[in-house]
């Protein structure tokens, strides 16, 4: 009876994954930057799920709850891999300010593209709190009641800190001059368009 | 005109976004080979987990604390706090009977901290009473031991007798007759 109940939460916990197997597994890679690492961390990851699944009421969205569960085993893996060897330079958690959080060839394939190259070089040098966000906005795909519960703060306080975010890209757009003068010409087209 | 530039940003933001989720879409490895994959190692940690729990199961607890901690008998708890409880109430008592002897010494006071160890009404009374008899009990003592002494013919009983009267004149306090009693050997 109890084989027969085990089979039946695997087989649950199966098909409820499934979906998210493309999100998780880019989310584990944009951080550890390694595709084996990041396919061996996804598993592990899913298999501590899979142990606490029993315990997963559904109060909070699987996706979210996996998203953490993910973000966090990342995160261990890093400064593990980190500690092991000080010595070789790792790569360092990419939500810290400073440190990259695009891969090597993305920023490569957009060297030419001035405008993606300014943003990227701004988003990596983002203060720590709104890096994070920026990235679960725009690069992982989060809603914004997504993302408030996973950082376990209020909808406001998550639109409120993304406004600011925006605001310190601006701030910072001021001194990049391609940037810049992208946002004048796109207005004086939104105007344009809106005329 | 911050509000225009910030709509502008969004859109650039979501378009990098994009851009970026398609450059990684294409590392995704083949998912089934993935999900079998995890299925087996899931399978492993299952089994890991059974025999984990048979071992729990079939080993017969031996020790002691093996049987206090998982027994789901809860004797031994029992027994075992009422060791603790015993050991706890037994230190108490060495700690105060040696460790603070004045306290064992110490009188409990009649009326609370308060007031001295004055004798109650009745104990002075009683004392009153036995002062005369303890007086008439000595003095019979004394001429009892000192006829003995006139008596006695054999030299060591004698001698013991005289130190026993010296031992009693000392714990009556009559240093004087101690005095006499040297002076008369003299």
């Amino acid at each position: 009876m109890k084989h027969k109940e085990s089979s039946e939460v695997e087989e649950v916990f199966f098909k409820s994954i499934q979906p998210y197997y493309e999100k998780l597994f880019i989310k584990a890679y944009s951080i550890v930057k390694n595709k084996e690492d990041a396919k061996d961390i996804l598993q592990e990851a899913l298999i501590a799920a899979y142990k606490a699944f029993s315990k997963f009421k559904g109060e909070s969205n699987l996706y979210t709850w996996l998203y953490k569960i993910l973000v966090n085993k990342s995160i261990d893996f890093l400064r593990n891999s980190k500690k092991e060897d000080d010595l070789i330079q790792k790569i360092s958690n990419p939500y810290d300010s400073q440190s990259n959080f695009f891969l090597y060839e993305f920023e490569e394939m957009y060297e030419q593209n001035k405008i993606f190259k300014s943003l990227i070089k701004i988003i990596n040098n983002l203060e720590n709190k709104y890096k994070e966000l920026i990235i679960m906005k725009y690069f992982d795909g989060l809603t914004y009641e997504e993302i408030a519960e996973i950082k376990n703060i209020k909808l406001g306080t998550v639109k409120s800190r993304l406004f600011k975010a925006k605001e310190k890209i601006l701030l910072m757009a001021k001194n990049d001059q391609t940037l810049k003068d992208l946002l004048t010409s796109l207005i004086t087209l939104f105007y344009i368009e809106t005329l | 005109m911050k509000e225009d530039k910030i709509f502008k940003l969004d859109k650039e933001l979501t378009e990098l976004g994009k851009s970026y989720q398609e450059f990684l879409n294409k590392t995704i490895p083949n998912k089934e080979i993935f999900f079998s994959e995890l299925y087996n190692k899931i399978q492993h940690e299952k089994a890991k987990l059974n025999q984990i729990q048979t071992e729990k199961l079939t080993k017969p607890l031996s020790t002691f604390w093996e049987q206090l901690f998982f027994s789901n008998s809860s004797k031994y708890l029992f027994s075992f706090s009422f060791l603790l409880f015993l050991a706890f109430g037994i230190g108490l008592y060495f700690y105060f009977n040696i460790k603070i002897p004045e306290l064992k010494n110490q009188e409990t006071p009649k009326f609370g901290n308060s007031f001295p160890n004055y004798p109650s009404y009745k104990e002075k009374n009683q004392l009153k009473k036995d002062l005369p008899n303890q007086q008439k009990l000595s003095e019979e003592f004394e001429k009892e031991i000192i006829n003995k002494i006139l008596s006695e013919e054999d030299p060591n009983k004698k001698q013991q007798y005289i130190e026993e009267l010296i031992e009693f004149y000392k714990k009556t306090n009559q240093i004087e007759k101690i005095q006499k009693i040297y002076e008369t050997l003299e």
